[in-house]
C-alpha cells in the first residue's frame, strides 16, 4: 500500500521537475496528484512552479533545415546489403534452420555423395553460416570484409 | 575552465530494458538494407536532437553541426547495434550531448564571444542579456548555468526524457539527476527574478524555491 506523499517531498518534486505531472517520476506521480487534490498549499506551490516552466518553455528553437535531412540521407550507407545480411534475410524467409536447414543438408549430402563418394556429413543444425556458404559455393569475395559498407 | 567529469564512451552499454526499444524495428530494417527506414529514423529523432543542441549551445550553426555529426555516427554504429544493451534514443542523446561538450570546449578555446550567433539571429550574447525578448533572456540565463545543470534541464524539461533515461544519458543516479535539476531551476529563478515577477504578478512576494 502506497503511503501518502508529504508536502515536503512534493516541494522537492516540483522544485526539480516542474509543474507538469508528465515530468514527475512515474513511481511518485499518483501520490503527488493525490496530495494536490487535498492540499491547497500544494496547489499554491504548483502555481509558482508553473511560472518557472513558462520561462523555460519560452525559449524558441528553429526547426532543422530540410537540407540537413537531405544531406544525412545522402550520407546514409547504401541500401545494398552486405552478402551476409542478404543471406540472413533470405534464410529467414525460407524458415531458417528449422525448415530449410534439413532440406539443404539433404541436397548437399546427395550432391557430395555423388560427386566425391560417400562420407559422413554434419547434421544441419551443426552448420554455421560460413560452412553453408562454403558448401554452397557462396563464399565471399576475398576483398570483402565484415565491415564493408559501400561508400556514397 | 577544465571539465572535471570523465567523458563516457557513447558507444558503450547503458542501463536499458531489453526488448523495450521503440526503434528496434527500424534498426533491424536498416541493417536489412531498407533505405526508407533511414528516413523514418531521421523523422523520428532529427528535430529533437537539433533542438537539444540549440538549447545546449544557443547557436543555430553549431547545433546543425552537432545534429549532423550525431547522425553520421549513428549510420556507422547501426550495423553493429546490439539489441538490449541500450535504447537507441538514449545512445543518440548521449552522443549529441558529448558533441555539444566538444563544441562548447572549442568555443571557449578559440572563438571570440561576439562571434557567437544566437538561435534567434540577434548578434552577440552581451546584447542577449539586454534584449527585450524573453526567449533571448532565458536562453542567456541557461547559458550561464553549469554545464551539468543545463544538461539535466535540457534532457528532462525539453527532451522530456524519463528520469531513468536522462540519468542514463548523463551516467548518474536518478537522485543525482534530481539534485542537478533542482539546482538548475533555482539558479534560473535567481537569474530571471524580474521575468518571474512579470509572470506571477507583482503582488506575490513569496520565493519558496519552486
Amino acid at each position: 500500500m502506497d503511503t501518502d506523499m508529504e508536502f515536503e517531498r512534493f516541494q522537492e518534486l516540483i522544485a526539480a521537475y516542474g509543474a507538469e505531472p508528465r515530468r514527475w517520476p512515474e513511481a511518485e506521480r499518483e501520490q503527488a496528484l493525490a496530495l494536490l487534490g487535498r492540499s491547497p498549499q500544494a496547489r499554491e506551490a504548483l502555481a509558482r512552479a508553473h511560472a518557472t516552466d513558462a520561462l523555460l518553455d519560452s525559449v524558441a528553437v528553429r526547426p532543422a533545415p530540410l537540407r540537413l535531412r537531405r544531406q544525412l540521407l545522402a550520407q546514409a550507407p547504401a541500401a545494398r546489403p552486405h552478402w551476409r545480411q542478404a543471406f540472413t534475410s533470405f534464410w529467414r524467409d525460407l524458415g531458417g534452420w528449422q525448415l530449410a536447414g534439413p532440406a539443404l543438408a539433404a541436397g548437399l549430402a546427395l550432391g557430395v555423395g555423388i560427386g566425391v563418394g560417400l562420407s559422413p556429413l554434419p547434421a544441419a543444425n551443426g552448420f554455421d553460416e560460413d560452412t553453408v556458404f562454403q558448401l554452397a559455393g557462396l563464399a565471399p569475395h576475398p576483398d570483402l570484409d565484415e565491415n564493408w559498407i559501400d561508400e556514397p | 575552465m577544465s571539465n572535471e567529469r570523465t567523458r563516457p564512451d557513447p558507444t558503450g552499454p547503458a542501463p536499458a530494458r531489453a526488448g523495450d526499444d521503440p526503434d528496434q524495428t527500424l534498426l533491424d530494417l536498416i541493417r536489412d538494407g531498407d533505405e526508407q527506414a533511414y528516413g523514418v529514423l531521421l523523422d523520428r529523432h532529427l528535430e529533437r536532437i537539433h533542438a537539444l543542441a540549440q538549447r545546449m549551445l544557443g547557436n543555430a550553426a553549431d547545433a546543425e553541426e552537432v545534429a549532423q555529426d550525431a547522425f553520421l555516427r549513428a549510420w556507422q554504429q547501426i550495423p553493429n547495434w546490439q539489441p538490449g544493451t541500450a535504447k537507441f534514443s538514449t545512445w543518440l542523446h548521449r552522443v549529441a550531448m558529448n558533441l555539444c561538450h566538444d563544441a562548447l570546449r572549442r568555443r571557449r578555446d578559440s572563438r571570440p564571444v561576439e562571434d557567437i550567433q544566437p538561435v534567434s539571429g540577434e548578434p552577440g550574447p552581451e546584447q542577449l542579456a539586454r534584449r527585450q525578448d524573453r526567449s533571448g533572456r532565458v536562453q542567456a540565463a541557461l547559458a550561464t548555468l553549469p554545464e551539468r545543470q543545463r544538461e539535466a534541464l535540457v534532457l528532462s524539461h525539453y527532451q522530456e526524457l524519463s528520469q531513468r533515461e536522462a540519468a542514463a544519458v548523463l551516467e548518474i543516479s536518478e537522485e543525482a539527476l534530481e539534485s542537478l535539476l533542482a539546482r538548475g531551476r533555482r539558479a534560473l529563478r535567481a537569474a530571471l527574478a524580474e521575468e518571474l515577477e512579470d509572470l506571477q504578478g507583482k503582488g506575490d512576494g513569496h520565493r519558496h524555491g519552486i
